[in-house]
């Protein structure tokens, strides 16, 4: 098949409420990244009480603390729904608020425990210091091997069991400031702190993310044609080790 | 040594700083001096409010304090009012510090302080100053690598206001964020537009809209939205609304001017400004209301706001080499969003975007902001500053073709290139972020070749 006569769907889980530190330049990107190769890409703003099922790339951002614990809520009771698509091979990405609820549980440091949907095997807690800075990751499945952006978050994130990090941090304290791991990712879940926003400084992640959808979608793995990616790499390189 | 000799200690070292930094022809910046004499003489600025005689004014909030505070020290100018203010946008402590240790002399009192403070800073100014007035003029998304949420940073002024039982509120009524600072208070003034007309051909704005939760935690809900947040509110749920404004005013928004006509007392009063943009009509009608509140009359108002000068580039009209240009500071989502709106798409572009403190060390805003107003733009756009990939990046991706970005991260040059000596003159529209701005500001360009 040929790329124009592929299409993907993609769900941007409630925009209104997580949005908060340039979300929409991933959906941008992602969009943008398809439709110059000619595949057609839907995306659709997933809103409180709206059905999640049949997407093939499903992104969520993240928020402040108030909308963060309305989402919470509605992710929850779709959660069933998003496990049997994650089965499917459907693709996630979460950033900051997004990724916390991927894993079992946000533990605050005076309130209940928002439940998240397990999708992965992690668990946050609040920690007392704002993780504030920019970030360089290495990880072993990308090529380049790098990923950077900004991360802003409080919350300390752990992995457990088969989930594994997105990769090691080079700059930045990642998922918890101890263990030098940086987002995780379980199947085709993906999770990360990094922001700023991610995809477009890393458009290499964003393709890798498109192929994933397509297999899913159509059974089979697709090469991504090569696009003129001078602009957004040489800001990828710009910024690779750039100081915290 | 004792507070008042430290005190005459600091004002005299900052004075002679002053002159020697004049005399060997470098520049001061906006703060070294104040951080310099904070370290002399800690409490120096309870010290410098003794100077004051009448009232002493604190703007706040996350845009428009500039020109809100700007406006308010040029109209008591103009009403023949001495004041003492910080006018170069300098708004921490040592900003206000540096305002102060410059103006202040042993024997002279002002009758007014007009100082614009950075949200975070507002509760330790007030540990040191009694204001008697403060307006907040909205509280949008705004450098939340620094404060962390907006909630954080409503809870900033929220301590300051606490503080302070003996201030008066002036408070922008279609911002639900800030009405909720004067809920369970007296001395409150509100000020908000009843309607608003958008007379230019703006493209319709596609950035994200967020929902915004009342204080009691449901989603509120409007009968007029404005932009961003700004309009008129309610919850259905606990009754939060819209307060009735003192100073309730009808919009025109032009694409070179704002008319508005201003109910105060059930009598209107008319006003014109030269500034573009519904978030500066904001602007001048916070300051309109506190020039009521002091007893200022319509004719000295009108004058002060035809005569305005914004000094600090918050839009700052320029000839550059013989090229019309107009500087207009971003900042953040909401404040670009609006000011991209009022771009000429027929003039050169710059974009100058750093990512020091000041300007907020995370540049994720940049796509939070309507850049694809600028999709249809005609000529070249130059990205400039130490992010100006990631903001041709940002062009890029808002569909604007790859050939017409031009990436200069040097600012004077990239200024160069839009202001081309050998061409015949042309609108030139330059947008810088902060700490771009100071340096554009230190520039020297010829005006006419």
């Amino acid at each position: 098949m040929q790329e124009r006569d592929l299409s993907l769907s993609i769900a941007h889980l409630y925009p209104k409420l997580l949005n908060l530190y340039g979300d929409m330049g991933n959906i941008i990107t992602l969009k943008n990244r398809c439709e110059w190769r000619g595949i057609s890409v839907s995306v659709s703003q997933i809103n409180i009480g709206d059905d999640v099922s049949g997407y093939d790339l499903y992104f969520i951002g993240g928020g402040q603390d108030k909308q963060q614990e309305e989402v919470a809520s509605e992710l929850y009771s779709n959660k069933d729904k998003l496990t049997i698509e994650r089965d499917k091979g459907a693709v996630f990405l979460g950033i900051c608020g997004g990724y916390q609820l991927f894993g079992h549980y946000y533990q605050p440091h005076d309130k209940e425990k928002l439940l998240g949907i397990s999708l992965m095997d992690a668990y946050t807690v609040a920690g007392k210091k704002r993780f504030i800075g920019n970030v360089t990751v290495e990880t072993d499945f990308l090529n380049p091997k790098t990923l950077v952006g900004f991360e802003n978050h409080s919350g300390l994130t752990y992995l457990q069991g088969e989930t594994k990090p997105i990769g090691i941090v080079k700059v930045g304290a990642g998922n918890n400031g101890v263990d030098k791991t940086a987002g995780g990712r379980y199947k085709n879940v993906f999770g990360t702190y990094l922001h700023g926003s991610l995809l477009p400084k890393n458009p290499h992640f964003a393709d890798y993310l498109i192929e994933l959808a397509l297999e899913k979608k159509y059974g089979e793995h697709f090469t991504l044609s090569k696009l003129d990616d001078k602009l957004e790499n040489e800001t990828h390189n710009s910024l690779i080790l750039k100081s915290y | 040594m004792k507070g008042n000799v430290r005190f005459y200690f600091s004002l005299a070292w900052a004075r002679l700083t002053y002159l020697a930094i004049r005399l060997l022809n470098k520049s001061s910046g906006t703060s070294f001096i104040g951080m310099e004499v904070l370290k002399i003489c800690p409490n120096f600025l309870s010290h410098c409010s003794k100077y004051v005689k009448n009232k002493i004014l604190t703007v706040s909030g996350t845009n428009g304090k500039s020109t809100t505070s700007g406006l308010c020290a040029h109209m008591l100018e103009v009403a023949n009012q001495t004041v003492i203010h910080n006018l170069k946008g300098a708004n921490m402590l040592t900003g206000v510090a540096n305002a102060f240790a410059l103006e202040v002399r042993p024997f002279k009192r002002y009758d007014y302080a007009v100082i614009e403070s950075d949200e975070a800073y507002l509760t330790k100014l007030y540990d040191f100053i009694n204001s008697d007035y403060l307006i907040v003029t909205n509280l949008f998304r705004d450098q939340l690598d620094r404060y962390g949420e907006l909630a954080t940073t409503a809870g900033f002024i929220q301590n300051a206001i606490d503080k302070n039982k003996n201030l008066t509120l002036i408070l922008n009524a279609d911002d639900p964020l800030v009405t909720n600072f004067g809920q369970n208070r007296e001395n409150v003034v509100y000020f908000g537009f009843e309607n608003v007309e958008e007379l230019c051909d703006y493209e319709k704005s596609s950035a994200p809209t967020e929902v915004f939760n009342c204080p009691c935690g449901k989603p509120l809900e409007y009968s007029k939205t404005f932009f961003a947040q700004e309009g008129h509110y309610y919850c259905s749920a606990c009754g939060f609304k819209r307060p009735n404004c003192k100073y309730s005013a009808d919009a025109k928004i032009y694409k070179d001017k704002i008319e508005l006509n201003v109910k105060f007392n059930d009598v209107d009063y008319k006003f014109t400004a030269g500034l573009v943009g519904l978030y500066n009509a904001y602007n001048v009608l916070a300051a309109i209301a506190f020039g009521f509140e002091n007893g200022l009359n319509q004719a000295e108002i009108q004058k002060a706001i035809s005569t305005y000068k914004s000094i600090f580039g918050r839009t700052e009209k320029r000839l550059i080499n013989g090229h019309n240009t107009l500087i207009q500071l971003i900042k953040n989502p909401t404040g670009a969003s609006e000011v991209l709106k009022t771009v000429d798409l027929n003039s050169n572009i710059l974009i100058a975007i750093n990512d020091n403190y000041a300007d907020g060390r995370d540049i994720s805003w940049l796509w939070d902001s309507d850049f694809e107003q600028l999709k249809n733009a005609k000529k070249l756009v130059v990205t400039s500053g130490v992010r100006a990939l990631d903001m041709a990046t940002r062009l890029k991706y808002a569909g604007i073709s790859q050939e017409k970005i031009v990436v200069e991260p040097d600012i004077k040059k990239a200024i160069n290139i839009v202001t081309k000596e050998e061409e015949n003159p042309q609108n030139v529209t330059i947008l810088p972020s902060y700490t771009a701005l100071l340096k554009i500001n230190k520039m020297k360009f010829k005006e006419k070749i």
